[in-house]
């Protein structure tokens, strides 16, 4: 419990807005009011569109295109659709497992609300994005722990036997980090044939992404561990004939957690731009499948950031999550100096 | 600490809300009116293109850059007119069609001079032929449009000034084939025979070298900038164009292509007032329609384009894919429950800004002499089209398509990364399938590497594409005959592998050899029903053309075959650009 409470008052709010994110993320079903593949051909580009009062309850206003070039729509009179809550709406699987169509709040067909706006093809946008961050998280967490395990097995591994194994992980890590990792991850996704289901893109952009982010890790770790092979206590527990694997678990790795929670912490962002770099460049995840990457690959032209400029709004979340992120690695880092700055 | 965590945050956002917002009203807020200049000769014209021109051949060019430069400096003896599609003199002044239509003699206009001032005649242009187009040394993609059953026309002089055609069969698009570009003898001939004519008139030879009839001559080429092209002063119009009053033709003096990296770059210099026309997508109408009043130009709709997309299904024995999957692609059924599943309006609406129409058949609307106007229309069914997937043997579990033998059907859709609007067809009609239970998935790919997969390893399922219209249906010859290269959904058969497709290639050779417009008519009549029967390729949409134009232009008329420019020679500029 106070191990906790110590991680929350360390994290502060960017702890929270994080878990606000990831929770509303992990609960996208129930918040979105329509699934990220719900289509209305009818009303493409349709600004947001909150509920009002209408004759004494919440209600939208049913909206009909009235100018296909515009992206202008006008409300056909006198039609209402009440926003229910807590409602059943449009069925959903639950991170694929759960059947159900509980919602949050949900408005009938023909009526649409729209929180943020809604896309091209009239998928409501603020369902899309909570689905993207799902994706762009879960995606970038994963990544991020795989690309981990590979970076502390391989950098305690050269930094503890040293000599050439030393040298052979440390010149591949090398190799690896000469090359620029956008390309690289354009690299690795062109081997697979194209035509994947989704899932299978999934795994390969998590393994890719861990394939091309360990070796930063790795150096930093092995250098962590040539220092603490020196010191007295790991010396002690080799010379009664601790075993290597024990050593790195009882001695080396607890020696250095504060740095691994910080670097964990710092490279999440890095895993969520990559993402969303292969997702724009429509190599990440393929649609309707959203991701905070292809969700702002549809804003690209001039005439789509003219007709629905909300879509930069997943933009502005990579950015906001981005800098979240950096701001609890900052104070995971050194809180005393963040607390010394009034 | 937090109030400077959160200022950070905020002003990094709102910094990007007013870059996204400085990004929407990226239009031009320049105001601009038309001042009339007060002698209209000597004016310039300006527009972008998106690549380098590859070669100044005619030739040799096939990529559309080269092609519409060369399309101002060269004529051939005939040119389609804009307006009907009919063909009219261009260098020649007259013809006559005898024996069955097996020989044409063409007069040429006389007194025609090539830019250097030599003069024209009959040996130019059996030069053209004979030594250039059907030279097998020479790699031109016109060839196979001037052979007529893999022969080619024989070419003879009977007089300085009179050309004799003669063909072995009675050919009906021999008179358009003679509008292929007149090439100069008296410069190239020494060129042919030397063996060099492949690498000749590249985009480094010196502009004043390339000599040609046309209204205008090229003066500049500075590879990734710019064009220009100067007046011919010794150009003569073809019979049947007149003058625009007040100048004499080419009423231009220049012709500006600026090379431009992209299509919103273009489209931003035109909404900057930078270039006088503009070819505009529906997408971009959202942008420029509400800037017409203060950008002093007009959108000029022009009805529904000739360019064609369709969707269409691997239907080849050879291919290697699963031999299930061919049992449903063969199957006339399947592909009409297809394409009573699409909602074209949709299509309309979302990818093309609601400026486009559905394409009824393999001949486009504007092209009326051929259109066959009987066949209905395909709609939006998608119960009618769960009824026929029934009817064909497949079976519904919950909202899943299964065909008979148990497997799910899932279809691997493909379509070219270079065209959005493909993708979100492609999307669109993702949606409308899954309405029938069929699963698709969508991989775009780069067009070359789609080629290689739809033309050569077979290994395709679905394809999503586009081809240009044609105005004579012969033209779709390599698209329909079931030997052609184009034949998309079975390429270069030895034998045709089905009635219909052995009905098709007897219906186009009677075509290609039946002179009497009425009996043309009947046979490519007859191949439309098979083509809106059988659905080789199932029709999309085609967008409405639009042109953006410069008020400051004149002689601009929207024709419905030939974009808004009926002749160049007659398009002059009457006014300058002055800020409001």
């Amino acid at each position: 419990m106070t191990r906790i409470h110590s991680l929350f008052r360390r994290g502060g709010i960017p702890l929270l807005i994080l878990l606000g994110f990831f929770l509303s993320s992990v609960l996208a079903e129930f918040l979105a009011p329509y699934r990220y593949d719900s289509v209305r051909f009818d009303l493409s580009y349709m600004p947001a569109l909150w509920p009002s009062r209408h004759s004494g309850e919440w209600a939208v206003p049913v909206l009909k295109l009235k100018d296909p070039v515009l992206h202008r729509f006008e409300r056909v009179p006198g039609q209402w659709v009440p926003v229910r809550f807590f409602c059943h709406g449009e069925s959903y699987r639950w991170m694929g497992v759960i059947e159900g169509s509980r919602h949050l709040f949900c408005v009938d067909s023909p009526g649409r609300v729209a929180i943020l706006g809604l896309d091209l093809f009239g998928r409501d946008l603020y369902s899309r994005l909570l689905y993207g961050i799902r994706f762009s998280f879960l995606l970038s967490i994963s990544a991020v722990s795989l690309s981990f395990l590979i970076g502390i097995l391989a950098g305690l591994f050269a930094g503890t036997t040293g000599g050439w194994a030393d040298q052979l992980v440390m010149r591949l890590g090398e190799v690896f980090m000469a090359i620029p990792s956008l390309y690289l991850l354009m690299g690795i996704r062109a081997i697979f044939p194209p035509g994947l289901s989704a899932t299978e893109v999934t795994l390969i952009m998590t393994g890719a992404l861990a394939f091309v982010g360990w070796a930063g890790l790795a150096r930093v770790v092995r250098g962590l561990a040539m220092s603490l092979r020196e010191e007295d206590f790991v010396l002690a527990a080799r010379s009664i004939g601790v075993a290597p694997f024990r050593l790195w678990t009882r001695h080396i790795l607890p020696n250095m957690s504060y740095y691994l929670i910080v670097a964990l912490t710092l490279s999440i962002p890095g895993f969520i731009v990559g993402e969303s770099g292969l997702s724009f460049l429509g190599l990440g995840i393929p649609e309707p499948h959203p991701s905070l990457g292809n969700i702002l690959a549809e804003s690209q032209s001039l005439p789509a950031m003219k007709a629905a400029p909300w879509l930069l709004l997943s933009g502005m979340t990579i950015v906001g999550v981005v800098i979240v992120f950096n701001l609890l690695g900052d104070r995971l880092r050194d809180p005393d100096r963040m607390r010394r700055i009034p | 600490m937090i109030p400077r965590a959160f200022c950070s945050i905020a002003l990094l956002l709102s910094g990007l809300l007013l870059f996204g917002a400085g990004g929407c009203s990226g239009s031009a807020r320049e105001h601009w009116k038309v001042v009339p200049r007060a002698n209209i000769t000597g004016g310039q014209l300006v527009m972008d293109v998106v690549s380098d021109p590859r070669t100044f051949n005619p030739a040799l060019a096939s990529e559309t850059t080269s092609t519409q430069i060369l399309g101002y400096l060269f004529r051939g003896l005939t040119r389609i007119s804009p307006h009907d599609g009919s063909v009219k003199p261009d260098l020649a002044k007259d013809w006559k069609v005898s024996q069955g239509g097996r020989r044409v003699v063409v007069h040429l206009l006389p007194g025609l001079l090539w830019s250097d001032g030599v003069p024209l005649d009959g040996r130019d242009v059996v030069f053209s032929f004979e030594k250039i187009y059907y030279n097998p040394s020479i790699a031109t993609s016109v060839r196979s449009e001037l052979l007529v059953e893999g022969k080619p026309v024989s070419v003879s002089l009977r007089d300085p000034l009179t050309v004799v055609f003669e063909t072995s069969k009675p050919f009906a698009p021999l008179l358009e084939s003679l509008g292929v570009e007149i090439l100069p003898r008296h410069i190239l001939e020494p060129i042919v025979d030397s063996g060099k004519f492949n690498q000749s008139w590249s985009v480094r030879e010196n502009p004043s070298h390339i000599v040609g009839t046309g209204p205008f001559i090229l003066a500049k080429y500075a590879p990734g900038q710019f064009v220009v092209l100067r007046r011919n002063p010794l150009y003569r119009p073809p019979l049947g164009i007149s003058p625009s009053s007040g100048c004499t033709m080419p009423c231009l003096s220049k012709i500006v292509l600026r090379i431009v990296p992209n299509d919103t770059s273009s489209l931003i210099r035109f909404l900057t007032g930078k270039t006088d026309l503009f070819g505009v997508t529906p997408q971009q109408m959202a942008v420029l329609k509400p800037e017409q009043k203060h950008g002093a130009f007009r959108l000029m709709v022009r009805g529904p384009s000739l360019s064609e997309s369709f969707v269409t299904f691997n239907e080849n024995p050879r291919s290697p894919i699963a031999p299930w999957k061919l049992k449903w692609f063969r199957n006339r059924r399947f592909r009409e429950a297809v394409a009573w599943s699409i909602d074209r309006t949709a299509m309309i609406n979302i990818v093309l800004n609601g400026m486009g129409s559905p394409i009824p058949g393999p001949v486009p609307i504007a092209v009326r002499a051929f259109f066959n106007d009987r066949l209905p229309p395909y709609g939006h069914d998608p119960a009618r089209a769960r009824v026929l997937l029934k009817k064909a043997g497949f079976s519904y579990r919950g909202s899943r398509l299964y065909d008979g033998e148990g497997h799910r059907v899932i279809i691997i859709l493909l379509t070219n990364t270079e065209s959005p609007e493909r993708i979100q067809m492609a999307q669109i009609l993702q949606a409308n399938l899954k309405d029938v239970g069929i699963k698709i998935r969508i991989v775009p790919l780069q067009f070359n590497m789609l080629a290689t997969m739809v033309m050569s390893s077979y290994r395709w399922e679905m394809l999503l594409f586009g081809l240009t219209g044609v105005l004579d249906p012969h033209g779709d010859i390599s698209v329909w005959k079931s030997s052609g290269f184009l034949h998309l959904w079975n390429p270069r058969e030895a034998h045709p592998d089905q009635k219909w497709e052995a009905e098709i290639d007897q219906l186009f050779d009677q075509g290609a050899t039946t002179m009497d417009p009425v009996q043309r008519k009947k046979i490519y009549d007859r191949w439309q029903e098979i083509a809106h029967r059988e659905l080789p390729l199932i029709d999309l949409v085609t967008p409405d053309q639009i042109t953006g134009v410069r008020k400051t232009l004149g002689g601009i008329h929207s024709t419905p075959l030939g974009g808004v420019v009926p002749h160049i020679s007659q398009v002059f500029q009457s006014g300058v650009l002055s800020p409001a």
